[in-house]
């Protein structure tokens, strides 16, 4: 396995903090707290050990809730992330800190003066993950929830990102007005951001108005399509998107989750994949997924018996995360079609359809797969889930990493350039090209 | 006023504070970029630390004429770096959401292991001006205070049996119902070290003048009485170091007018908040913190420390100093007049690392209505 004679395609890898899904393993014996400090630090701390580009938190406003009550299944709560990574960047030197916030139940000016903060305290290091929302389920926390129709979600975030980059440009103090269809601000400028200016803009809605968002904006896609083909689609299509808006493939990464099983045999990696997808999908976990599916109570339902054999039911027994009911009829035919053809229990079926990894093998094979998906430019590499908190990187990184240096594909140490924007080796965005948009008065 | 006063049994120990406001100006010939620096931030913090000081609170508007950071992140990212002080960030209400807020404030005592506190500053909530204000921040402490709540110590099981992480018995929607808002609720941060992290509000000792002015310190005075943990008395306005007064109307807006002494308006100031305490729960009555600027002249350190003693005597918890510019740098921090605090034999806080926030100013541990509420009904039914 020598590295090719031409330069590979550069991977880019990102670590993304175990959350609430039946992707962490919470009754793991080596699993630690998914609240305290020293598990995030010890998560970010390696993270950065690997020289991975980023670390990445997630955000939900409002726990899940299962038949009318807080799912319980899953790791439930967090820490607040602007404020985790606040801490991280205290006690981590080079690696990014990407933070997803609602651009829609926050104030601008607000969200400009705490991701300018966060870039500064980190030197220039922060991202920001840039979510909307219109659903009346999460607006129930706050005082401006539910006011956004779902057509107006991605204009009137584009408006707060616009909004933000013009705070970031402009002299602190100085005062900061304009006028959208969304937005009518005047604020006084808070933060001089880090050396990178603002901070890196990830972006991770599949639809097309969040995949035209992101051509506008983002200079990185946190994408659902980790297989290659869909990946390759994926890429064709935002390429098309960003030249559209006269941006070119390169200044835009795209990174899937993806998850990942090692071992020292292939089988080896096999078996622990399948070990890691029982303790993943335990029997209560299998009936409420396919409750979540099916919007059925299926109280009774023996995990170890077959699937339902009627139709998904119109209500959605899953708040906060459902996909909707046409969504729905698709993903049961699928399971039952897949639950026929490999003779397949409930359980068995979740198992093969919800907790398949990405990327299962020996470490150099893994590696070498990494490599080629980049190479062909469907994807500029991926963001790590693992599914332990917090020791979910450590194989990774100390058994993978090396085997991706020694193709030539992965860094060996972390650029001269300190930034985010300089780790990801990406161009000056879309947000601080041109014209700021906004009057500036001192 | 040399020899001080023996404590009386169980009273608190003296606390004395630090107050750096992101947004003030900074020393002369200091770069104006300082501001932003996370080094100089960490490297005052650190000197606060070792100077004695048991608590710093961040203060910065967002609408500073320097700008500044955010005191809420500025403050998460000095948790890992200290162990002994406390950390009190200003928050400002009105803008930023309360569901936020109460997630931040819990998240900032998860990291810094219950050591934080926070300033309430009430913002612009709409066109009513700072009654509506004032209105808004009192119930966006309510709310917050029902999220710290919504998760029980123990609600986090694991119990791998039953397949649960949670009991969900044990997290609650709060559903607060305000006049100003409302929030489903349950927080999605679990319960965090000191459960409900202190509250500070800050009322002026100097009241402006005219009818406005002495309905609105009515008005915030009530407002620290029904929400604060801590009420921060701000004398800054006053020229406490001399002791001299002249021409500063009475603090009280009942009293009647005249003039007294600095010193004496935050005297009758506290003799008012304490008066109106209830002496019967005295760790749930509000601590008094008084805010003053150092003075400058060196000359004047001992009858400085001696009025803000007497204070203590009165009823005071302690002291907070607000430099009026940022220190150039750490050297720069003045920690002599805590030393000369000292000195009037106060009784300094225990140290050692891991000292709550709750403990340091005396107040009891928080209760958690929720858990409270679950084990009366299941006190009741076990007596049928």
């Amino acid at each position: 396995m020598s590295a090719s004679p031409t330069p590979r395609r550069q991977v880019h890898l990102a670590g993304h903090f175990p959350g609430v899904n039946h992707t962490t393993v919470w009754s793991d014996p080596t699993a630690g707290s998914q609240v305290d400090f020293d598990s995030f630090e010890h998560l970010a701390r390696t993270a950065e050990r690997g020289l991975l580009d980023y670390v990445f938190l997630a955000e939900g406003l409002r726990l899940r809730e299962h038949k009318g009550a807080i799912h319980d299944l899953d790791v439930v709560g967090r820490p607040a992330s602007p404020a985790l990574l606040a801490a991280l960047s205290a006690v981590t030197e080079r690696i990014g800190l990407v933070a997803t916030v609602n651009s829609t139940f926050n104030d601008p000016a607000d969200l400009a003066r705490q991701f300018g903060t966060l870039d500064a305290l980190s030197s220039g290091r922060a991202g920001w993950n840039v979510v909307t929302s219109s659903e009346e389920f999460f607006g129930a926390n706050f005082r401006r929830g539910g006011f956004l129709q779902k057509g107006d979600r991605y204009d009137r975030a584009s408006e707060v990102l616009r909004a933000a980059a013009a705070l970031w440009r402009a002299a602190p103090g100085s005062e900061v007005s304009l006028r959208g269809a969304h937005l009518r601000l005047d604020h006084v400028a808070a933060v001089h951001p880090g050396p990178q200016g603002a901070p890196v803009i990830v972006q991770a809605g599949d639809s097309p108005d969040g995949r035209d968002f992101a051509a506008a904006h983002a200079e990185v896609i946190f994408s659902p399509h980790a297989d290659q083909d869909a990946a390759a689609r994926y890429a064709a299509d935002l390429t098309t998107r960003l030249e559209r808006v006269g941006r070119g493939r390169e200044s835009l990464r795209i990174l899937p989750g993806a998850t990942f099983v090692l071992g020292d045999t292939e089988a080896e990696a096999r078996e622990r994949s399948r070990e890691v997808a029982w303790a993943q999908v335990s029997p209560q976990t299998a009936i409420a997924t396919v409750e979540r599916i099916w919007g059925l109570d299926l109280t009774d339902y023996d995990p170890e018996g077959p699937l339902p054999s009627g139709e998904p039911a119109e209500d959605e027994l899953r708040r906060g995360q459902a996909p909707d009911v046409g969504q729905r009829r698709q993903i049961a035919a699928a399971w039952r079609a897949r639950a026929e053809a490999e003779d397949l229990n409930l359980r068995e079926t979740v198992i093969a359809t919800t907790s398949r990894h990405t990327l299962v093998g020996t470490p150099g094979a893994v590696a070498e797969r990494i490599a080629a998906n980049v190479a062909t430019g469907a994807v500029d590499g991926y963001v790590l889930v693992p599914h332990l908190q917090p020791h979910g990187l450590d194989e990774f990184v100390d058994r993978v990493i090396p085997e991706l240096q020694e193709r030539g594909v992965y860094r060996t140490e972390y650029p001269e350039g300190r930034t985010l924007r300089d780790i990801l080796d990406l161009p000056t965005p879309p947000l601080l090209s041109g014209e700021p948009w906004a009057t500036v008065s001192r | 006023m040399t020899a001080p006063t023996p404590t009386p049994t169980g009273r608190p120990p003296f606390v004395a504070g630090l107050v750096l406001d992101t947004g003030a100006p900074l020393a002369p010939g200091t770069p104006s970029d300082t501001r932003f620096d996370r080094s100089y931030w960490a490297g005052l913090v650190h000197a606060a630390e070792a100077g004695g000081f048991d608590q710093v609170v961040i203060a910065g508007a967002p609408s500073a004429a320097n700008g500044g950071f955010d005191p809420l992140l500025l403050a998460s990212s000095l948790a890992p770096l200290t162990t002994r002080i406390a950390l009190v960030p200003e928050i400002v209400t009105g803008v930023r959401e309360p569901f936020h807020i109460a997630a931040a404030v819990q998240t900032l005592d998860h990291l810094s292991r219950g050591r934080a506190g926070w300033l309430v500053s009430p913002g612009p909530a709409g066109a009513g001006g700072y009654l509506e204000d004032l209105a808004d921040a009192r119930e966006t402490v309510e709310a917050a205070r029902a999220l710290f709540d919504s998760w029980e110590d123990d609600a986090e099981i694991r119990d791998v049996a039953t397949g649960r992480y949670i009991d969900r018995e044990r997290v609650h929607d709060v559903e607060y119902a305000g006049t100003r808002f409302s929030i489903h609720g349950a927080s999605y941060v679990p319960r965090s070290p000191q459960g409900s992290p202190p509250v500070f509000v800050r009322i002026s000792a100097l009241p402006s003048a005219g009818a406005t002015g002495a309905r609105e310190a009515r008005a915030e005075r009530e407002f620290a009485r029904a929400s604060a943990d801590t009420i921060i008395v701000d004398a800054t306005g006053l020229n406490v170091a001399g002791l001299d007064a002249t021409g500063v109307d009475v603090a009280e807006p009942e009293a009647s007018a005249g003039h007294r002494g600095a010193a004496g308006v935050v005297e009758a100031l506290i003799a008012d908040l304490r008066g109106a305490a209830d002496a019967s729960a005295p760790t749930a009555a509000p601590r008094i913190l008084v805010e003053v600027t150092p003075p400058h002249d060196p000359a004047d350190l001992v009858a400085f420390a001696e009025t803000v003693a007497g204070w203590y005597r009165i009823g005071a918890a302690g002291v907070l100093l607000r430099p009026s510019l940022l220190p150039a740098s750490p050297a720069d921090l003045e920690t002599r007049l805590l030393t000369e605090l000292w000195a009037q034999g106060l009784p300094a806080p225990q140290t050692g690392d891991q000292v709550r926030l709750r403990a340091l100013l005396g107040l009891a541990s928080a209760t958690n209505r929720f858990a409270a509420a679950r084990n009366e009904k299941a006190g009741v039914s076990l007596e049928r």
